[in-house]
């Protein structure tokens, strides 16, 4: 379970602040995995990285008394310069794991990831979805209460996603997610519930199709309340054009002889 | 997958040590893990940049202080200032240069300040113990003797560049101009610091204001401490000290207060 209490997070922006929650007070059950659902910008990142203890909350307190994972992301706490095998060793010190563990874990990733010989080279050298191979193989090797997936799938080819999928299966007995993703359809097939985030607002939904369809719901609206004013704006620009390109040809028929204006 | 690993629990002090040395080999890696003698250049990158400027300005200037010979009345003072302005710079991009790490939440922001630091101090270290080695090799009368005081000496720098690199590592985050300025300042340094030449040979005027510098004071008393028969006027450890105290202090308070400003990206 992971209770948040009064919890507020905002960034200051040029005129003021904008908030990814204001004093939100909810209870994420556990054994249940989560969507955070929201538009670009809503937050979701940053819930996750407040969840996963990565950033500070402006006020209010996060009470768990579970383990939860560093979000797991494209944005990676990975040395570009260091080579994959380097960056697992550090990633198992700083957790404190013994030579041993450490060891085994590598060994873990090398099975999962799959990344051949570009494990012994520099991770600049590496493509997003070998990137995400490595966080996700990386992750699973450590025993979380809750990890915290940020759209870490959606990169990945089919063979990297059906791994994801079965690893997702195999945890579920021990574990659960906190999934962030655009693809509703994965969030569909692999969650139970929801959290819609936008405005400084969260609302939980215990199921996952009522929390899809208040989100669908709020991207139409969304749309709605723009549409119009895109379309007046798009012809006003198509008016202008229009009316440049008359003017050129014309400009072109009669090339003005004088460039003086006549009195 | 077998069998996942749990991750231990410790406490936060064991925790924050094993993060540090974590985060101490990492810098070490990819600061030198790309060169051939990576673990030479270690030790050598402040001693050569010393030496050179050793060689030209202890070749013009010639033998002026009498009792040391000038190129190690030299180095002795680059090295002590290196560990002052060191840790200074460091702390200044220390944040930015690693966000990624703040992922971890084992990795706190301080971590990523004292490890910086301590990778000041142990080069420094390595340098001094490498320049004192090859002194007496070359049959340089250095005095073992008082290696406490020079010890002192190193500490005391250290750390006042310490809580300087913490008080603008915070005034940085804020306004990124503060690094141009710092540098500024940093490049007259030398010679208000007693590092080109002896406190004794200052006019007694411009001595009262030298002393003003707790460098001037570290510097002094690391070179007699090294050669007893070297005349540290004025020279003393408790004002550095202070200076210390108080200097660490601000930086530690300050790095507290803006602690939530630090870490968020």
């Amino acid at each position: 379970m992971i209770e948040l209490r009064n919890l507020t997070k905002y960034y200051p922006v040029k005129n003021g602040r904008r908030y990814v929650l204001r004093d939100i007070s909810l209870i994420i059950p556990s054994r249940t995995n989560m969507a955070v659902l929201g538009p670009n910008g809503a937050g979701k990142s940053t819930f996750l990285r407040l969840i996963g203890g990565a950033e500070p909350a402006d006020s209010g307190t996060i009470i768990t008394d579970e383990e939860i994972s560093w979000p797991l992301g494209l944005a990676s706490g990975f040395q570009g310069s260091l080579t994959g095998r380097q960056n697992v060793a550090f990633v198992c010190q700083i957790n404190g794991l013994n030579l041993y563990e450490t060891r085994y874990v590598t060994s873990e990733v090398v099975n999962f990831a799959e990344l051949g010989e570009y494990f012994d080279m520099p991770v600049t050298t590496y493509s997003s979805g070998m990137r995400a191979r490595l966080t996700f193989g990386l992750s699973m090797a450590f025993e979380f209460d809750v990890y915290l997936i940020d759209e870490l799938t959606s990169v990945g080819d089919s063979i990297f996603r059906q791994k994801a999928t079965a690893a997702f299966e195999r945890i579920r007995q021990r574990a659960s997610l906190i999934f962030v993703s655009h693809n509703l359809e994965t969030l569909r097939n692999s969650c139970q519930s929801a959290l819609f985030l936008r405005d400084g607002l969260a609302d939980f939904y215990p199921e996952i199709g009522d929390g899809i369809s208040a989100y669908t719901e709020y991207i139409r609206e969304y749309r709605l309340r723009n549409a119009p004013k895109e379309n007046f704006k798009s012809a006003a620009k198509k008016r202008a054009a229009r009316r440049r390109a008359r003017l050129a040809e014309a400009e072109l028929n009669n090339p003005p002889d004088d460039p003086i204006d006549p009195p | 997958m077998t069998r996942p690993i749990p991750i231990p629990k410790r406490s936060p002090w064991v925790s924050q040590c094993l993060v540090i040395r974590a985060l101490l080999r990492r810098e070490i890696t990819t600061r030198f893990g790309e060169y051939k003698l990576g673990f030479f250049w270690m030790l050598l990158e402040p001693l050569l940049s010393v030496i050179v400027i050793g060689i030209i300005i202890g070749s013009i200037a010639g033998r002026t202080v009498p009792e040391i010979p000038y190129a190690y009345f030299l180095l002795n003072g680059r090295l002590l200032m290196k560990l002052f302005t060191g840790p200074m710079k460091a702390g200044m991009n220390a944040i930015e240069s690693n966000q990624g790490l703040l992922l971890y939440p084992n990795v706190k922001p301080l971590d990523i300040f004292i490890t910086r630091f301590v990778y000041e101090l142990i080069t420094t270290i390595f340098s001094f113990t490498l320049f004192c080695v090859i002194g007496m090799w070359l049959g340089m009368e250095v005095s073992l003797g008082e290696l406490d005081i020079l010890l002192a000496c190193i500490l005391v720098t250290w750390l006042i560049g310490c809580g300087l690199g913490l008080i603008f590592g915070v005034a940085a985050a804020y306004v990124k101009e503060v690094e141009k300025i710092v540098a500024v300042i940093n490049s007259p340094l030398m010679f208000i610091s007693a590092v080109l030449f002896p406190i004794s040979a200052m006019p007694g005027s411009t001595q009262k204001l030298l002393l003003m510098n707790p460098l001037v004071h570290t510097i002094e008393e690391s070179r007699k401490a090294l050669f007893p028969f070297y005349h540290a006027e004025g020279a003393n450890l408790t004002f550095p000290t202070v200076v210390m105290i108080i200097v660490l202090g601000i930086g530690l308070i300050l790095f507290n207060g803006n602690i939530k400003f630090m870490s968020q990206r």
